[in-house]
């Protein structure tokens, strides 16, 4: 194919292999250090209705229900609602944020609200942290506005996907 | 391609890169410029994920917060509705500055004292579900004449210290003030965090 590699293609390209051991190292410094290599986790849909797992852990079917939205104190023009997400823990440690509510046609998005007077139903958790082999329901209060669609999506994001985790996307058609 | 060719294309091109470096506004120094959107008193103002209505805008001999707090001095006080538009997180007030003629004053965290609620500064915001608020900018007495800007933006995470820095590469709002024509009262209450009362 090309000329062998000798002394003198050595010389000839000195100044090009210099650059080379001064920019390599230099380019992944920066990747490491401008956190290039944060990406989102890989995403995983799951259908209405259904479930998924990640090793041995479970998730799902997930639902959004309303709740009263005088009785948890919220604004008017808003609609309270939990998110519940049923979950059977794996013996692998697998962590997860709280859920959020994503609206696909408009790209916003709701996370767990803290500012109004709600407490989990007995036996739910607002986390992943559980015993291992108990299902359990993962909830979180979340506040809509007036005028949210209906077909919505439930975000579990759990764990880097280093550590083989995955962002469960679970569409909900409420 | 070697020899003479190879240096006529390398050196064509370095010329054409500076015509390009040349035909961009100010060069690299404006690339991380904050998207600026003007506002209006009583209009909303939306951002990329922050938006704001600004209620009123006052000068006061003092301030007293939620939780006891109270100080004397020149204040300007800004009472407004804010909210986000995509997403909660981040989703907060994180800087607001008064940029006054010769200086640029952060809005103050010391009425956060007693109650983090307060003020709107750094309140967990709602995706198109507003919260009333204030924000408080302590001053000095001689500073109140000729116009100024009030700044609101997210924090990305630079923390207000430096304008140039906490407002690059994200949207500011912005609403000119004029300082003198400013009403002036003797105390304010701000207002606390909480949602819009319809």
């Amino acid at each position: 194919m090309g000329q062998p590699v000798t002394r003198a293609w050595w010389r000839r390209n000195a100044v090009a292999l210099a650059v080379l051991v001064v920019l390599v190292p230099a380019g992944l410094f920066a990747l490491d250090t401008l956190e290039f290599g944060t990406v989102r986790n890989a995403e995983r849909p799951v259908a209405v209705g259904a479930s998924t797992s990640i090793a041995d852990w479970n998730f799902g079917p997930v639902t959004i229900e309303p709740v009263d939205a005088a009785e948890v104190g919220a604004p008017s023009g808003t609609e309270p609602v939990v998110v519940t997400i049923r979950v059977n823990r794996g013996h692998r440690f697998l962590g997860c944020q709280a859920p959020r509510i994503v609206e696909p046609a408009t790209g916003r998005s709701w996370m767990s609200v803290t500012a109004l007077d709600w407490a989990p139903p007995v036996g739910a958790q607002t986390t992943c942290t559980s015993r291992t082999g108990i299902p359990y329901d993962l909830v979180a209060l979340v506040l809509l506005p007036n005028g949210v669609g209906d077909d919505l999506v439930v975000e579990l994001s759990t764990g880097s996907t280093a550590a083989g985790g995955l962002d469960l996307r679970f569409a909900v058609d409420r | 391609m070697r020899g003479f060719r190879g240096w006529l294309v390398g050196i064509l091109l370095l010329v054409a890169a500076w015509f390009v470096a040349a035909a961009t506004p100010d060069g690299e120094a404006r690339m991380t410029d904050p998207f600026r959107v003007t506002a209006s008193l009583g209009t909303p103002a939306v951002g990329d994920n922050l938006a704001v209505t600004v209620r009123d805008v006052v000068v006061s001999d003092g301030v007293t917060a939620s939780g006891g707090w109270q100080a004397s001095g020149t204040w300007v006080v800004v009472d407004l509705d804010a909210w986000t538009v995509r997403a909660e997180s981040p989703g907060a007030i994180g800087v607001a500055y008064l940029v006054l003629p010769d200086r640029t004053i952060a809005a103050s965290e010391r009425p956060l004292t007693l109650d983090r609620t307060a003020t709107l500064l750094d309140s967990r915001l709602h995706v198109d579900i507003p919260q009333a608020g204030s924000l408080a900018f302590e001053v000095p007495a001689d500073a109140m004449t000729g116009a100024a800007v009030l700044q609101i933006a997210q924090d990305n995470g630079a923390g207000p210290g430096d304008p140039a820095l906490s407002l690059e590469g994200d949207s500011v709002i912005e609403l000119p003030l004029s300082l003198s024509d400013l009403p002036r009262v003797s105390d304010r209450a701000l207002v606390r965090t909480g949602w819009v009362s319809p």
